[in-house]
């Protein structure tokens, strides 16, 4: 039904007509069938190779954090000045990677950006399991995991309660909400398409599987109106969301008086941070996916070239907040805060400040030119370097600043240990086994909504056909 | 496929009523008369407390600018995005934008202002800190304010940097801040003339290649407006006090600004279409994607504004606190919670239903009373640095001052409009924009 070649270059800038988000030859059946075969067919070998190294690299994790449990600690690279390590790094990272999905999937909903239905779904995935690994870190940094719960604000017989004033325990409940919404967000744009699954079940076990997920729909008008207020309303609900979260992670260091994180631009710089590795991980993801599971038709070069804008646009953000904080920290003549910068770009750790800038800063001006935007292999290579680069800009932030603060007699090196260093490995393998599972079971890409922009596709044609006629007549009165 | 009804709206939106030539009279006798009784009472005025002229010149015309601003960013980010459902508001947006020259205009005068010393002390080469008395160690803020000479006097509570440095001096001083505004309304002015003359070129034309041409001058503008704003906003507004320091305070300018500029939109747009103005092209649906985007930055203006004040508060070190604690105090509190209940709590709460978004002539009410608050929200950052125990007189002369600034900038805005289509009708995207529905 759509006319499109399957090699049909949809990244033109054309500003007479849009670009079709769905490229080959496609009609309702087609894209049933496509996205639903993933999760049907035998999975390729390959997958099979990728489930088998996660789960091994996650083993490592569980290996990691046993030791930690029972060693305590110590075992990590801490010291007295640096009593936040890779572990709150690698939080930050985490919590950072988790914000492109709910972006996509509530503003650019907001925004009518239609090209969202063709990655949202993986990106909510990718958010959910990012943000698993992120609340790991915290949970397993308090040293007595066993008494995690007392995160929460549980009534007890011994009257304790959290600290209501640190921004530590703000953020168990930002990052908790996160969760909530966000699974609730994924779960519940996924219940047309699992009732797609359920119909064509062959096996018992599917059909009671996704019978049970799918909540009963049956696609009747009534649960369609209904399904689309609540995506809409979900999506009000979780935009406040995607600012917040990483506002009150930057809240962790900003409140501080420490030289270097007491600074008023963290939180919009965060979020902005925080949206930026978000659609890189995104891209780590689906470049190799759309081209194994066959999905290139559905996530095509168009919405690659727009996550490359994004990316371009954020990281320029984050540019500007460097420039703005060095700037300030000169401005304020506080010497303190002179030093706390010129430490970061010039001392002991110049070295990660220098793959922060080129990573972050440098790397995504290569998006300036459409060429690279629409490459495959250099996108791929330049949203890994983003990721590099954010992990080390939490690196950066955390590391710098407490090893050098006030006191010179207290400042010292530091280094992780091999334990850091695999749990932080590990925790890729957490992630990718969640992913992993997630394509071989669940629909990667949302179907309904596709065809919704399948639909308009074709409506798009005929209001050119419309204008075309309307010219025509206006040209026949002159 | 083809079997769907002639695009009547087009048909309609095109032969709707598109100048506004016919009303410009009359909106000039009223652009004048706000110039000429504002004037007038505000000279009235600046003879009860005349020693606060050049301060209320300074809201009035950051009040001004940040609109401009805000609309020189609208219609870049418009073109970065290529949106289609905007088209037929841009124009009116583009028009908004290039009255920046009018404000690098009346920046004139501040000028002179300025370099009398009326307004930022380094930029006059006012050596503040050689009045400054050093405040003993361990004394805290609250103490001077207890004193009352801290709040008289200096503005510095700070024992650690009680002298400005030498090289922050010549940051501050006047040919450097006049270098920096000039570079700043150089990069304006010429961002927001290429786009108007452009886009009106393109009505006659109808080249879709003119948008193409904009559209890639709009990311390298984007870049241009980020670096200029924040510089701006540091330089107007938080150079009042020199040795106050926020990296937020850039982007809480151009929040404010943002939206400003929505409530301006939504009021110009209510008041042509009243006249029957682009009335078919300019329907509800477009009011309510513009009164979101205005419910949107008020939640944004917001978050910034709080994220400011917390930070600074939590962390309590004496020379960021300062800044606020003046404002905290006394009279200035009032005007604190005016602020955060008018300009956050009570519009969230006005303008997150649909309802009343759909209603042009209720939205309009909705603008110009989000208006009202930025000009107090820009009070709020001006006047507290030069009297920070409050202000004796009411603020009238400021208030007149507003008006009769805004009827010179409202004056140009309709000879801007004048002689040209209100919404760009050699847009390629123009269809997509009239047929554009909310969902």
């Amino acid at each position: 039904m759509s006319e499109l070649a399957n090699n049909f270059d949809n990244t033109f800038d054309d500003p007479t007509r849009r670009a079709p988000l769905i490229t080959g030859q496609h009609n309702l059946t087609t894209i049933t069938d496509t996205i639903c075969g993933v999760v049907e067919n035998k999975p390729p070998r390959i997958w099979y190779i990728a489930f088998a190294i996660s789960f091994a690299i996650m083993s490592t994790l569980a290996g990691t954090i046993g030791y930690l449990i029972f060693a305590g600690t110590g075992v990590w690279g801490l010291n007295n000045p640096a009593a936040w390590g890779w572990a709150i790094v690698n939080f930050v990272f985490w919590v950072g990677i988790g914000h492109a999905g709910t972006l996509i999937s509530a503003i650019l909903f907001l925004f009518r950006q239609k090209w969202r239905t063709g990655i949202n779904r993986s990106a909510e995935a990718m958010t959910i399991f990012a943000v698993i690994c992120a609340g790991m870190f915290p949970g397993i940094h308090i040293g007595r995991v066993w008494y995690a719960f007392y995160l929460a604000p549980l009534p007890n017989q011994m009257d304790m309660w959290p600290q209501f004033r640190s921004p530590l325990l703000w953020d168990v409940f930002a990052v908790n909400t996160y969760f909530v919404v966000s699974l609730l967000f994924w779960y519940m744009g996924m219940v047309p398409d699992l009732a797609t699954l359920r119909d064509r079940a062959t096996s018992r076990v599917r059909q009671i599987a996704y019978g049970f997920f799918s909540l009963g729909w049956r696609g009747s008008n009534r649960h369609w109106h209904r399904y689309e207020r609540a995506y809409l309303i979900l999506a009000a609900l979780a935009t406040p969301l995607v600012l917040s979260v990483h506002s009150v992670v930057s809240f962790d260091f900003a409140v501080a008086q420490v030289p270097g994180w007491h600074t008023t631009i963290f939180p919009p710089y965060f979020v902005a941070g925080a949206i930026f590795s978000g659609f890189a991980m995104v891209l780590t993801l689906l470049i190799p996916c759309r081209h194994i599971f066959g999905l290139k038709d559905f996530i095509t070069l168009r919405h690659i070239e727009n996550m490359n804008k994004v990316i371009l646009a954020t990281g320029s953000m984050v540019g500007l907040a460097y420039a703005t904080e060095f700037f300030i920290a000169w401005y304020s003549g506080n010497p303190i805060e002179q030093f706390a910068f010129q430490n970061r770009a010039f001392g002991h750790y110049w070295w990660a400040y220098a793959i922060m800038i080129s990573c972050n800063v440098i790397t995504p001006q290569i998006f300036w030119f459409k060429k690279a935007r629409t490459n495959i292999w250099i996108t791929f290579v330049a949203s890994i370097f983003v990721n590099i680069g954010m992990w080390f800009e939490r690196f950066v932030i955390i590391i710098t600043s407490l090893t050098a603060d006030y006191i010179p007699a207290a400042w010292d090196y530091y280094s992780p240990t091999w334990v850091d260093i695999m749990t932080f490995v590990g925790s890729f393998g957490l992630f990718m086994t969640c992913f992993l599972l997630f394509c071989r079971f669940l629909p990667m890409v949302a179907i309904s909504e596709v065809k919704l922009t399948l639909a308009e596709q074709r409506h798009m044609e005929h209001i050119k056909q419309a204008y075309a006629e309307q010219a025509a007549e206006k040209g026949g009165e002159a | 496929m083809s079997s769907l009804a002639k695009p009547t709206a087009l048909y309609d939106a095109l032969n709707d009523k598109l100048r506004i030539d016919e009303f410009a009279p009359a909106a000039n006798r009223v652009a004048g008369g706000m110039v000429v009784v504002g004037g007038l009472l505000a000279a009235l005025f600046a003879l009860w407390g005349h020693d606060r002229f050049w301060v209320a010149y300074l809201v009035a015309f950051c009040f001004l600018l940040s609109i401009s601003l805000g609309a020189l960013f609208f219609v870049l980010i418009q073109h970065l995005t290529r949106a289609g459902w905007s088209v037929v508001v841009r124009r009116v947006a583009e028009a908004i934008a290039s009255n920046i020259w009018v404000c690098a205009v009346l920046f004139i005068p501040l000028a002179i202002g300025i370099y009398q010393g009326h307004l930022h002390p380094q930029a006059a080469g006012h050596v503040v800190h050689q009045a400054i008395e050093r405040v003993p160690v361990g004394t805290t803020v609250v103490d001077m304010i207890g004193k009352g000479d801290y709040l008289n006097g200096p503005l510095l509570p700070n024992t650690a940097h009680p002298v400005l440095e030498h090289y922050k001096e010549l940051y501050l001083s006047f040919p450097a801040f006049m270098g920096r505004m000039a570079i700043c309304f150089l990069i304006w002015i010429g961002l927001t003339r290429f786009y108007f003359s452009l886009s009106k070129k393109q009505d006659e034309t109808k080249d879709p290649a003119i948008t193409s041409k904009l559209q890639a001058v709009s990311a390298v503008g984007v870049l241009l407006f980020g670096g200029t704003v924040s510089v701006a906003g540091f330089d107007l507004l938080m150079a009042l006090d020199p040795y106050w320091y926020s990296t937020m305070f850039g982007v809480y300018f151009f929040a404010g600004g943002f939206l400003a500029f929505f409530a301006t939109l939504n009021l110009t747009l209510y008041l042509m279409r009243r006249k029957g103005v682009a009335a078919v092209a300019i329907s509800p649906e477009h009011f309510h994607d513009t009164g979101k985007l205005m419910f949107a930055f008020t939640v944004f203006w917001a978050y910034i504004g709080f994220s400011q004040y917390m930070l600074i508060w939590y962390g309590n070190m004496p020379e960021e606190s300062a800044w606020f604690l003046i404002r905290q105090t006394g009279q200035w509190l009032l005007v604190s919670v005016i602020l955060l209940l008018g300009h956050f709590i009570a519009p969230f709460l006005l303008s997150m239903s649909r309802w009343p978004k759909r209603r042009p002539g209720l939205l309009a009410c909705l603008a110009a009373y989000m208006l009202v608050m930025h000009f107090i929200d820009l009070y709020w950052l001006v006047v507290p640095q030069k009297s920070p125990t409050g202000i004796a007189p009411p603020p009238l002369l400021d208030f007149f001052l507003l008006i009769s600034l805004s009827g010179v900038w409202v004056f140009f805005l309709v000879k801007s409009l004048t002689g040209v289509n209100v919404i760009p009708t050699g847009d390629p995207r123009l269809v997509e924009s009239v047929h554009f529905v909310n969902q």
